[in-house]
């Protein structure tokens, strides 16, 4: 990823807090030339290695697992909030009119080498972990023991796990540290503005990495 | 990429509409084994190809730039609205008990070959369309000629256009049409009473779905 060093996110809080709250991961692999993806739900586990561990589990069908041994490389890669600026938002705009639109986002890509397991008590305890994850914000969270447990069992055959350690891990954090402090301040304000959540979030991201 | 039949979409328009509504794409070339991948909004041209035609530009700085410089295949991602499904929200789950959290998205991926080009009038009416199709929703739409000519042509210099006809398209819209009739209006109604955007959104396609679906 084309990452300029003012775009860089380096904290591994952040990075695995993106991680946390856009889980649908886009994960790429290569085997013998040939690129297979997926998109997948992944869990972090912070403390697990130097970066942290992702786990996550795919169809049987989906044959790229088989492909995870033959990979030489492999990258997950997870999306933040995204949004097109407008040059109308820099304050410099009025002034010289030297400004061109582009776009922010956040994204966080993990390299690592994908390993699959076919153990049921491992995939038990993940999908207990992934759906207390996801349902701690229902208001009467559903359990995985909420189902019938020989039906759990007949769903985990046709599903298998995916761990993968973090070996490498970048975030690219674009949100206008190239421009000004007036400029990045016109570009939150002009965010707020639209009051939905996204641009909310993306204000904060914004006001957060203003240049002092 | 694994697409059950159920959540296949084969439909162009369809594939063609997310990508207009979802132009930033994830595109990932292999450079010797290893997987290179940026996030570059891309624009579709429909034209008279089966598939259509993505447009992009990115900075000369970009090592993408030297990468496509060897011709090399390419694979663009576009992503629509994505959430999470909680087996609450389905009426069956209350019957039996027999259900599990699952992930609903929509997706699009796109092959083809990218081509590199160094031209300026390519590039600036490139930039023009860009900009138009973006501006459309705003106030007050901001054009590429407000900007000084010979700003515009110094950043021109920075820049590369990447031209990519679409030789496959696939397209994944999962969107709960894998169930009986009442579990995608209860997923919808589980959507609903979400507040955000994301979650209304996947409200609309799972309805869509389910009217073709069960039509």
């Amino acid at each position: 990823m084309y990452l300029p060093h003012y775009f860089e996110e380096n904290r591994l809080s952040e990075l695995h807090g993106l991680i946390q709250t856009h889980p649908l991961a886009t994960i790429a692999i290569v085997a013998d030339g040939e690129v297979f993806t997926a998109h997948l739900p992944m869990l972090i586990t912070r403390d697990d290695g130097e970066f942290g561990t992702l786990h996550a589990h795919m169809p049987r069908s989906d044959l790229m697992w088989q492909q995870f041994v033959h990979a030489s490389d492999a990258v997950a890669i997870f999306q933040g909030e995204q949004t097109y600026v407008s040059p109308n938002w820099y304050p410099s705009k009025q002034a010289t009119g030297k400004q061109v639109p582009t776009w922010n986002y956040a994204v966080v890509h993990v390299h690592g080498k994908p390993r699959a397991i076919e153990d049921a008590d491992w995939l038990f305890a993940h999908l207990n972990e992934m759906t207390d994850a996801q349902e701690a914000g229902q208001r009467l969270p559903w359990r995985v023991t909420d189902a019938p447990r020989n039906f759990i069992d007949k769903l985990m055959g046709a599903i298998v796990g995916i761990e993968m350690p973090i070996k490498r891990i970048k975030g690219k954090w674009k949100m206008n540290q190239d421009e000004t402090r007036e400029d990045q301040l016109g570009v939150a304000t002009n965010l707020r503005a639209k009051k939905d959540e996204t641009s909310l979030i993306l204000a904060e991201m914004v006001e957060q990495r203003i240049t002092t | 990429m694994y697409i059950q039949k159920h959540f296949e979409e084969t439909r162009t328009e369809e594939m063609h509409g997310l990508i207009d509504a979802h132009p930033l794409a994830t595109l990932i070339v292999t450079v010797d084994g290893e997987l290179v991948v940026n996030h570059i909004p891309m624009l579709l041209e429909r034209g008279d190809d089966q598939h259509g035609i993505l447009r992009a530009h990115i900075s000369k700085a970009n090592p993408l730039f030297v990468h496509l410089q060897r011709s090399s295949d390419a694979l663009a991602i576009f992503r629509g609205p994505q959430t999470y499904i909680s087996p609450n929200w389905y009426p069956s789950k209350h019957i039996d008990g027999k259900q599990v959290p699952t992930w609903n998205y929509i997706v699009v991926q796109a092959y083809g070959t990218p081509r590199l080009i160094d031209d300026s009038s390519w590039l600036l009416a490139h930039l023009h369309e860009m900009t138009n199709k973006q501006e459309a929703s705003q106030a007050q739409p901001w054009k590429v000629s407000d900007a000084p000519q010979e700003f515009i042509a110094k950043m021109m210099t920075a820049i590369v256009g990447i031209e990519m006809p679409i030789v496959k398209l696939e397209g994944k819209w999962k969107v709960s049409q894998n169930r009986t009739r009442a579990d995608p209006l209860g997923v919808a109604a589980g959507l609903q009473n979400q507040s955000d955007a994301q979650s209304q959104a996947m409200a609309n396609l799972v309805m869509q779905r389910m009217k073709t679906t069960f039509a």
